[in-house]
């Protein structure tokens, strides 16, 4: 499907850009760039639901460079107040979605790999493993690239040392993918995933060598085994983990040696509309919720309207798998279990029906209502 | 004098020729010296053999020379040559390569691919071609089976046989590629499997192409002859135990000694399997710069450490492929093609991903069925229950190893889910009679 490209050109002026990697393609039309967002929460608005689809609708486009957006992180930088919505942390654990997801759309994209850029305006939480999966990584003034901590918890619930060291190297292999498609190299992700590796680096020539040895190292990146490995933008450009800081999409596209383009808005587009979909969606469910235990009740009536609210919740869930993400997580309900209310509900009606036929008055049975509190 | 001045005028219009012709064959003729020592010079559209590493793997491009851009030692050599399966462009930085050598020119713009090399010198087992399809397919193919999930309930050796039949249909020396996703599983499966692969692996060259391998996952690896990476791939994490509770003692010798003969079967050292198994074992390893000879350790005395004893081994890309450990790394067909020498992506026929999808079909839906049936148990009225038992037991028949290992067994297992039914049926019969 083609989204009717909101394609606007931008001419850049002043200096000279940098050589070769953006020189258009065809000489009748500036070079196009798609802009793929990561953008919100992970597993829930940065999920293969839409990402198909913006695949599809790019290699309509035919774009000359992909830049993926990446903007998720889960705490913001106010770290005193600690007012961060826990609701809206990214999930871990489906990290190996999100290893399918980089990989399909990598695959899936008609645009070769080095044509497409990884800009970082904050990554914080499993973004990060999104962030690394890239080699050319440009990063926004001030944004945050930071480790992935969670990883090292991964394998806590066992309490016997050899299964937990296996669980632990399992996730960690599982985790270290990513950089590795990124073409990071293992000391680098060693030390962004777990606390024990320290992490330095050292330059031949116009090439950093990272080291989990600080020692000999010309500058220490992370000197404690009790944290994972931070990147700002200052310390990854220092380090040429980030190839340039940029303000904009304007900025950036002259780093990489475009003075003019057109950017294509389709994909920001239909992920807007699918955020604003799926929340929305989301907010709904909340409010049949509500319903559902505002409601009560044990007649037939009580009931079929029950059951109707509870359908409205599972056709949600099966159209938008962030909904029952997020059912599960913060209400402990997935479409089993919505399913089960219904069927119980179901029942309910029924015996309800053959008592009214038996003359025993028209209360139903035992129908659903306990599960969906907050 | 007038010689003198004839003389003045040929060289000045050989000159003024030079300066008319030339300039932009100066210009484009570019001349590099390498590491090695070795050099070459030639022309923007000269065709090229290129050897360069990236990412630590060295990588091999045949192609055209399309620009160089910079100025030593930084400079830039674009080559246009085919690239997994297409026509694609190819920018290494000098520093990069190292060798380049002009090939005769056949075909114009035909170009190798980009091909990683396996560095496995010490091992070479199950590097030849060997495929001999028989006339029912033209060219070179493989047989693809994609191998995911539990080892012993979604990923098991009965698909492997099944694919062998398959690949036996079109005679020995086939390749069968499994595409390996899976977090481990059953141990008892292990058994199998090993039996399985060792007997196809007398027919057929079998190919790992891996995704994730973990534990009875790596095992399965493990035996194949060739070992291929994703990029995100990992294998390892082979640690054996029953409940909460890891193996020990003898059992745990067993298993270390199983993991290291499976290796050295498909042509691997043991010394990094073992590492897998267990955090008592060790492994690092010293590379040979000129040959690239890898001498594995079974302590922390080589260069490169890959697994100390305070950790269990699971391995990645990088550090499998510069060790020697796997044979390559290709994300996509297309460059799996290209490490298996074969001229491009060709499956001989759909089998393998039929087989597969035909049993994960069937174990989704047992595992979304079974849970309503036991749901449906405990709320529907009485007179359905022995519907729901009779549907319960066939799904005993159509995927056990999900009932037995992913359900424990409901109702009791099969044989007093029969019994129950059976009695059910009695008493049905006898309130009839009544």
């Amino acid at each position: 499907m083609f989204h009717h490209a909101l394609i606007h050109r931008t001419a850049l002026t002043g200096l000279a850009a940098v050589v070769a990697a953006g020189t258009a393609t065809a000489e009748d039309r500036a070079p196009v760039v798609y802009v793929i967002p990561f953008s919100g929460q992970m597993g829930t608005d940065i999920h293969p639901d839409i990402y198909k689809e913006i695949v599809e609708d790019a290699n309509e486009v035919k774009p000359d460079l992909v830049v993926f957006r990446l903007d998720s992180a889960d705490v913001d930088t106010n770290f005193h107040i600690q007012n961060d919505d826990r609701r809206e942390e990214g999930l871990w654990q489906n990290i190996e979605v999100y290893r399918d997801l980089m990989l399909d759309i990598k695959n899936g994209l008609d645009v070769p790999e080095d044509k497409q850029v990884m800009w970082i305006e904050d990554a914080v939480g499993a973004s990060t493993l999104l962030a690394m999966s890239w080699p050319t990584v440009y990063m926004t003034d001030g944004a945050r690239l930071w480790g992935f901590d969670a990883v090292q918890r991964f394998a806590d619930g066992w309490s016997d040392a050899d299964v937990r060291a296996k669980m632990y190297a399992a996730w960690v292999g599982i985790a270290t993918g990513f950089p590795q498609a990124g073409g990071h190299p293992l000391e680098l992700s060693q030390a962004m995933i777990e606390p024990q590796h320290v992490l330095g680096v050292k330059f031949e020539g116009r090439n950093t060598i990272w080291t989990n040895d600080v020692k000999g190292a010309i500058w220490t990146i992370d000197g404690s085994d009790k944290a994972v490995a931070r990147f700002d933008s200052d310390s990854a450009e220092n380090v040429m983990l980030s190839q340039g800081t940029v303000a904009d999409l304007d900025d950036l596209m002259f780093l990489l040696g475009y003075r003019e383009y057109e950017a294509a808005a389709s994909g920001a587009e239909i992920h807007e509309q699918y955020v604003e979909d799926w929340r929305r969606t989301y907010e709904r469910c909340g409010e049949w919720l509500k319903d559902i235990r505002d409601r009560g009740g044990n007649t037939i009536q009580d009931l079929g309207a029950q059951r109707g609210l509870w359908e409205k919740i599972l056709g949600a869930m099966r159209r938008y798998p962030a909904v029952e993400a997020r059912l599960k997580r913060e209400n402990g309900l997935d479409q089993f279990t919505v399913e089960t209310e219904i069927e119980k509900i179901k029942e309910g009606i029924r015996r309800g029906r053959q008592n009214d036929r038996n003359g025993r008055g028209g209360r139903g049975g035992n129908g659903g209502g306990g599960l969906g509190g907050g | 004098m007038p010689d003198r001045i004839q003389s003045f005028i040929r060289v000045l219009t050989v000159l003024c020729l030079v300066a008319l012709l030339s300039p932009q064959a100066i210009a484009d003729q570019h001349e590099f010296r390498f590491a090695n020592g070795s050099s070459w010079r030639g022309d923007d559209g000269d065709t090229v053999t290129v050897v360069f590493t990236e990412n630590r793997v060295e990588q091999q491009v045949v192609g055209t020379v399309v620009k160089v851009d910079g100025s030593a030692p930084y400079r830039l050599v674009v080559v246009k040559g085919e690239i997994a399966g297409g026509i694609a462009t190819k920018a290494i930085f000098e520093s990069d390569i190292v060798s380049m050598t002009s090939v005769a020119a056949a075909g114009g713009d035909d170009a190798a691919p980009v091909r990683t090399r396996p560095r496995r010198p010490s091992t070479e087992a199950g590097t030849e071609t060997g495929v001999s399809n028989d006339a029912a397919s033209d060219k070179p193919g493989v047989f693809l089976l994609p191998w995911e999930g539990q080892v012993g309930i979604m990923a098991r050796h009965d698909e492997i046989e099944e694919i062998a039949a398959e690949a036996d249909k079109f005679g020995p020396g086939q390749i069968i590629v499994l595409e390996i996703n899976s977090p481990g599983g059953l141990v008892m499966e292990g058994d199998k499997i090993h039996e399985t692969l060792m007997e196809v692996k007398k027919r057929h060259r079998v190919i790992a192409w891996i995704k994730k391998a973990i534990s009875a996952g790596a095992f399965t690896a493990l035996h194949c002859d060739e070992i291929y990476f994703m990029k995100v791939g990992a294998m390892g994490s082979a640690v054996m135990f029953a409940g909460q509770t890891s193996i020990s003692g003898a059992q745990l010798d067993a298993w270390v000694k199983d993991f290291g003969d499976v290796a050295e079967a498909g042509g691997r050292s043991r010394i990094p399997a073992e590492c897998m198994v267990t955090r008592t074992r060790m492994a690092s390893y010293d590379k040979d710069p000129e040959t690239g000879k890898v001498t594995w350790y079974p302590d922390m005395r080589g260069e490169f450490d890959i697994s100390d004893d305070t950790q269990v081994l699971t391995i990645n890309a990088d550090n499998a492929m510069h060790s020697g450990f796997i044979d390559g790394i290709a994300d996509t067909t297309d460059e799996l093609a290209v490490l298996l020498d074969l001229p491009e992506w060709h499956e001989i026929n759909d089998a393998g991903r039929r087989i597969h999808r035909r049993w994960i079909d069937n174990v989704e839906a047992c595992k979304r069925e079974v849970p309503r049936i036991m749901r449906d148990i405990q709320i529907k009225p009485e007179d359905q229950r022995l519907v729901l038992l009779e549907k319960l037991l066939r799904w005993y028949d159509r995927c056990e190893p999900v009932m037995l290992y992913e359900f424990q067994g409901p109702g009791g297992g099969k044989d007093e889910l029969r019994r129950t039914i059976e009695r059910m049926r009695r008493q049905k019969a006898r309130q009839g009679r009544n």
